[in-house]
């Protein structure tokens, strides 16, 4: 990835993750957890954590200046799973069609370089085929090469 | 613990392991599970890319023309 990235604290189960994003908002904890949902299959959730009320938002937008390098951190969480769990499916999705959209963009931004490391797919008009640019995707799946 | 993993697929980035209850218990967050749920059925109803539903029980699902 082109973008720097944050140092991160990974769980020794290696499924939950966190990185501190540094802007002009401040310090904003960020979650990446990967969950079961089947054998061999996670699912990525990234967030905001809330330590006032223990739990992790998903929808909100930090604005904090930092969304690069926010999401090459989250790649490389991806990286560093995928060490651990070779050959696990990862998929994810937006919270909403809007953070669809930019994990979308931010896929594309840096697809050469992803594409280096893992296979993407992207589902499209009811069909999953190989990731492309400019194309609406309504959620993506992803496998370590 | 932390080290800077040598791989350089992560270019020196600094990662500190450490024990599970030491951080929030995120795999119960509503957020996830909520997530979780909806990618379970996502993933029903969609299928996998052909060839990648090996060793699980998803179907494939219809390829590209």
């Amino acid at each position: 990835m082109k973008y720097a990235k944050y140092p991160f604290t990974v769980g020794e189960a290696h499924t939950k993750y966190e990185f501190t994003s540094e802007g002009h908002k401040g310090s904003i904890i960020k979650t990446v957890v990967y969950a079961q949902i089947r054998s061999g299959i996670f699912n990525l959730s990234f967030g905001d954590w809330n330590s006032e009320i223990d739990k992790m938002d998903d929808s909100i937008t930090s604005n904090n200046g930092d969304r690069d390098k926010v999401l090459a951190t989250v790649a490389a969480t991806a990286i560093e799973f995928t060490n651990n769990y070779p050959g696990a499916l990862i998929y994810t999705e937006g919270s909403t069609p809007a953070r669809t959209r930019l994990y979308q963009m931010a896929i594309a931004k840096n697809l050469e370089e992803i594409s280096e490391n893992f296979e993407i797919e992207g589902y499209i008009n009811r069909i999953w085929e190989p990731f492309q640019k400019g194309r609406n995707y309504e959620a993506f799946l992803v496998k370590r090469k | 613990m932390s080290h800077k993993v040598e791989n350089d697929k992560l270019e020196q980035i600094q990662i500190t392991v450490v024990p599970d209850n030491q951080m929030p218990d995120y795999h119960n967050d509503p957020t996830v599970i909520a997530a979780v749920e909806r990618a379970r059925a996502f993933l029903e109803k969609a299928g996998l890319p052909k060839g990648w539903d090996k060793n699980n029980n998803f179907k494939s699902s219809p390829q590209p023309e």
